[in-house]
This record gives structure tokens, sequence and C-alpha cells, in this order.
């Protein structure tokens, strides 16, 4: 931008002839704007989710992040744990740190394929079903400290290009009522610039 | 281009109306004017949109023709691409700052109708343009879910077919000062962020956000205190 075509702007309502209009006052402006946005898998996205391990536990279904536990592989005979659980004990506080069968510690990672450093944490809407009985209670933690992750304490900063924070579920089954089909628990994972 | 419409459209009315015509009567006059109009890039112009400022003006850029465009796939000079998350709420502020380079006070604003209406589907995106580093109104934070002083540049939150001003920021959800917040005086600025709900679509989507900038829509006290 140079200085010319500001005064070129500003002037250009004046007419030949004399007749100056005030300089620069403009009464209305329309424009319109282009804004493109694209929906990425969540292993390509802003907020980057990856799966660790391959025994099930955590998967990416449709682009997004998602947990079964137990894994269907370890409920099933002759897969990853020949033990066939068929789920978590009621009245309980499990911790998933890794996949079924994995050396590698972690059931995902977080990265941050943003702008802006942040913290991460999880949230759970809803600790009930639509009658009122308790579901199971989900929340995330840290691997590398096992602190829980919530809104009161978050993540430490996640910066742009640093290295993947990688996480564990923390399972409260506490007052849950057995019962055969999978309680479906929607949780959050946020991530928001520090210190708002 | 719009803008550049508008800008022969003013000069020539303003010719018109400072035409003084004498008492000599006359049948006919055909009298050639001059309009010398000069468009500038969005961030030279009288309402600067400027892709360079802002904490996340990486998604911003100008393009050939000088306009703004705000791509939320990759940062400016990155090759990686890169997107929201499906199902996920993403919020990015100072996109590009919007400043008024005229001499009057403006009401800078969102028509609700150029922007999608509230989704019925979860499965829909919905956007909503928001506002933030107001330097005018007495604005509060009242929603958790906010954390800066960003408001929806349609002025009403969820309502996305919004399009009269006169309704504009008319309740008290935000214990703001209604068009206040909205106006930027002469070199005054604020930031244009966004809102996003993926939903579950998958779907990469373009929008054209329509902002509008008017000096008549100036509360009437602004300035006085």
């Amino acid at each position: 931008m140079n200085r010319r075509t500001v005064i070129a702007g500003l002037g250009s309502l004046t007419a030949s002839g004399g007749l100056a209009i005030g300089s620069g006052a403009f009464s209305s402006v329309r424009a319109d704007r282009t804004v493109s946005i694209e929906t990425a898998r969540d292993s390509d996205a802003l907020l980057r989710l990856v799966e660790r391990g391959s025994g099930g536990r955590s998967q990416i279904d449709g682009g997004q992040l998602e947990f079964d536990l137990p894994s269907l592989e370890e409920s099933n005979e002759d897969d990853t744990n020949p033990q066939n659980p068929q789920g978590l004990g009621t009245d309980s506080i499990y911790r998933f740190g890794r996949d079924a069968g994995a050396s590698q510690s972690g059931l995902f990672a977080v990265e941050n394929q943003g702008t802006q450093p942040v913290r991460v944490w999880g949230s759970q809407a809803k600790t009930t079903d639509k009658n009122g009985n308790p579901i199971p209670e989900v929340g995330i933690y840290d691997i590398s400290n096992g602190d829980v992750l919530t809104a009161q304490n978050r993540s430490d900063v996640l910066a742009p290009g640093d290295d993947p924070l990688v996480c564990g579920l923390r399972v409260d089954t506490f007052g849950v009522d057995v019962q055969d089909d999978d309680y479906d628990v929607e949780i959050t994972i946020n991530a928001l610039v520090p210190d708002e | 281009m719009e803008r550049r419409k508008f800008l022969i459209g003013a000069g020539s009315a303003a010719v018109g109306a400072s035409a003084v015509i004498g008492s000599g009567a006359f049948s006919r006059v055909n009298a050639k004017r001059t309009v010398d109009v000069s468009v500038a890039g969005d961030a030279a112009a009288l309402l600067s949109l400027d892709s360079s400022q802002g904490e996340n003006s990486a998604y911003s850029t100008q393009t050939g023709s000088g306009e703004v465009k705000v791509d939320i796939d990759r940062r400016s000079g990155e090759d990686a691409s890169s997107g929201v998350n499906p199902n996920a709420v993403t919020r990015l502020f100072q996109l590009f700052r919007i400043k008024n380079q005229g001499t009057q006070p403006v009401v800078v604003w969102t028509p609700g109708d150029s922007i999608t209406p509230y989704p019925d589907s979860e499965d829909t995106m919905y956007i909503d343009p928001q506002i933030s580093n107001r330097p005018n109104g007495g604005y509060t934070r009242s929603k958790p879910a906010q954390f800066r002083d960003e408001v929806s540049g349609t002025g009403v939150y969820n309502a996305a077919n919004l399009t009269e001003l006169g309704d504009i920021y008319d309740d008290d959800t935000y214990n703001g000062e209604g068009l206040t917040e909205f106006t930027l005086d002469t070199g005054e600025s604020f930031d244009f962020g966004l809102y996003v709900d993926a939903g579950a679509s998958d779907a990469d989507t373009t929008y054209n956000v329509e902002l509008v900038a008017s000096s008549s829509d100036v509360p009437n006290d602004f300035g006085d205190s």
C-alpha cells in the first residue's frame, strides 16, 4: 500500500470543475467476502487427534476419534486378550493408559496444528441417561504425570509444533448399572488459548 | 465488484447534489463531468480489511484483486492441508482487522442473511461471524461459553436470519450498549473472527459473508461521553 492510493481513495468523490466533496466521508459500504471452511479428519485437523496402538480401544472411525472399552477385539475370543472381558466392573475407577496389547503408551494423542498455544482438557456434558440413571463418567488424563485434565486443571501449554500430548482415559463406574448394551458416552476434548 | 459499483454510484450522486443550478431558464444542459474513482485493496480502503493483522491472520489472505479471503484450510505459507475437526466447535478470533479509514464514525455489522441459518440438523455446518476487541460500548462477558468480548457480527446470538439493522443487539443478552458496540470512530478498529460448528458434516463449504459499514446508523449519542 502506498500513500498515493490512500489519497486517491479518500478523494475518490472529487469531481472535476472544482466540486470538491468532503474528503473521505462515506455513508455506506457493503462488501461481500469469501470464507472457506474445510473439515478435516481428526488426524489432519487443527486440533490433531490420533489413536495410539491398534488394539481397538481407540480408533479413528469416519474421520473421528472414538473409543471402545473394552475393545471388541478384547471381548472376542482368539484376540488380543485371552480373558475375553465383557465389560468394565461397576462401582470402580479404571484408567486406560494404553491400547489392548500395545507396547506404546497412551490411548490417543493431541497435537496442535493451529496457530496459537492451547491448554487441553476433557469434559462430559451428560453423566446420566434420559431416565436419570448414572452412566460412566469418562475423563482424559496426561500419561506423563497422571493428571486428570479438567476445566479446573488443564494440561500444560501445548504449542504448535510441540510434541503430542499423550493421553489415557479414566472411567468412573460408580452407581452404574450392569447392562448388556454398551453405554454411549460423549466426551468433549477442549483446547483453549491459555489464561482466558 | 460490489464496492466499485458503490463508489461510482456515490460519486455520481454527489456530483448531482452539488451542481447548483442558477436562476436562468434553460431547457437542457449537457455537462460532462469527470469522476475519478480509485479502488484500493481492502487493506487500504475506506473500510479497511487487513489480513495481516490479528493472532489468526494466518488463515486470511488478500487475493490478487485485493479482497480479503478467509480460508480455514491451511495457514498461509504452509503446504499442509488441514481444517476444523468434525463434530466440534472451533473458534478463531482475529482473522482480520476491520478499520474505519473514513472521516465519520460508522456501524459495521454482518447481515444475518449472508450466513447460514442455525441448522436444524447436527449434520450441517454452522458459522457465526464474531467481532472482538471492540473499542466502544460497555460489553461485559455474560456467558460462560464466551471467553473474550466476542459477539456475533449479526448483533444477536443465534439469529442468522436477522436482516434488519434495527433489530441488532436490542436485548440485554450481552449487557452491551446496542449499536455503540458495533461503532467504529475514525481510525478505530476491531477484529473479525468466526465461530464454526462443523456438525457431523465433512463437507468443505464456502460462504459469502457480507460486511456492511454505515454512517447513518451511528447512535446519536455516540462520542458524547
